[in-house]
């Protein structure tokens, strides 16, 4: 079954309100997508499966409420972009009185995990990606990694696509120029 | 120079803007290129062996129950908790401002079995005994002398204490007014 079979056999269990079989078919037609979605922003995997089950669990909470006006995809990535955001927010405002800033305690902490397989150059590029501000990260994972269009995008973060144009092109730039350094 | 379709010419029409950024998304894909060729497009993250085979919709629906009690709940507990934060600051106010209040509530206590109302509401005394007098004064009364004045107050007692003429003359010059004087001189 391809995707947009799925989407409108989901589609199809809303408008009958049968939210059960609907939410059966999102999560297994999502589950790996809004993973590793989330885990490029959070990038450890305990804490992926943390924000992949809110996003699951806001998803179920709110499924009636979903009006069909965006697309299904749309809606569950903005729901995982949102609870991605609000964990690193929560993360940076524990790790506050800490000497060292959260995104130097993800760096070290991405060398010492367990499922982190790349080599030495990925490696350099995730630091460097951690490198740029949260939402210039997003971007800059959601066009490299995930080649999104800008159309997509723009709906995913409600931003113009002219900032994700310009957005996206200083996050390429800087991380050519943090590379070079190291 | 830059050239411009339209509608009108042949159909096709462009984003608003697009020729002007076109130099800028030009330079991002010969950057973007320059990092795929150092470093690939491949993900360097790996999950647990079956991860995804775990991940089923009842897991997050079987905490339907939880969530949705708490969200019913949750303007009922607001208000208990700022209930009980108001009745804890009332406490405290009552107990800590106000210590004569307190000091007062005691001695009611103590004195509620001297005082009695009416069948008009009004206050009265209860009869009151030596006993009960003796108690309070040994309560409240340190000085010896008076303690002294009170206990030989049984009138056998002063019959027999003896005051020379000195210490009555001293005491009329202390007290006593004029008059009262002259009375107390004739009458000896």
């Amino acid at each position: 079954m391809n995707a947009a079979n799925t989407e409108s056999q989901i589609k199809h269990h809303l408008i009958k309100k049968d939210y059960t079989s609907a939410f059966n078919l999102i999560v297994e037609e999502y589950k790996e997508r809004l993973y590793w979605h989330i885990r490029k922003i959070v990038l450890i995997h305990d804490d992926a499966d943390d924000v992949l089950q809110n996003t699951f669990i806001k998803a179920w909470r709110y499924i009636k409420d979903f009006k069909g006006d965006s697309k299904l995809y749309t809606w569950l990535f903005k729901i995982a972009t949102n609870e991605s955001i609000t964990f690193l927010n929560k993360k940076k405002k524990k790790n506050e009185d800490s000497i060292e800033p959260y995104e130097i305690y993800l760096s070290n902490k991405l060398e010492a995990d367990e499922y982190f397989n790349g080599d030495t150059a990925q490696k350099i590029l995730q630091k460097a990606i951690l490198k740029l501000p949260e939402k210039q990260r997003i971007i800059f994972n959601m066009k490299y990694f995930d080649e999104m269009k800008y159309t997509e995008i723009s709906e995913i973060l409600d931003t113009s696509i002219g900032a994700l144009k310009a957005s996206y092109h200083h996050a390429v730039k800087k991380i050519e120029e943090f590379v070079k350094e190291l | 120079m830059k050239k411009t379709f339209n509608i009108s010419d042949n159909g096709f029409s462009i984003p608003e803007n697009y020729f002007e950024s076109i130099s800028e998304d030009i330079q991002t894909k010969i950057n973007e290129e320059n990092l795929y060729r150092r470093f690939g497009k491949k993900i360097p993250f790996s999950v647990p062996l079956g991860y995804f085979n775990n991940i089923s919709a009842e897991t997050f629906t079987e905490k339907k129950p939880a969530i949705q009690l708490y969200h019913k709940l949750k303007p009922y507990l607001s208000i208990a908790a700022g209930i009980i934060i108001i009745f804890g600051i009332w406490q405290l106010l009552l107990t800590n401002i106000d210590p004569d209040t307190t000091k007062f509530s005691k001695l009611n206590t103590d004195t509620s079995k001297y005082l009695n109302t009416d069948s008009n509401n009004k206050l009265t005394l209860n009869d009151i005994n030596m006993t009960d007098i003796s108690n309070e004064l040994d309560l409240y009364i340190d000085n010896t002398d008076e303690l002294t004045l009170i206990e030989i107050s049984n009138e056998e007692e002063v019959k027999n204490i003896e005051i020379d003429s000195e210490e009555i003359y001293n005491y009329l010059m202390d007290y006593a007014d004029e008059s009262e004087f002259n009375e107390i001189i004739a009458g000896l």
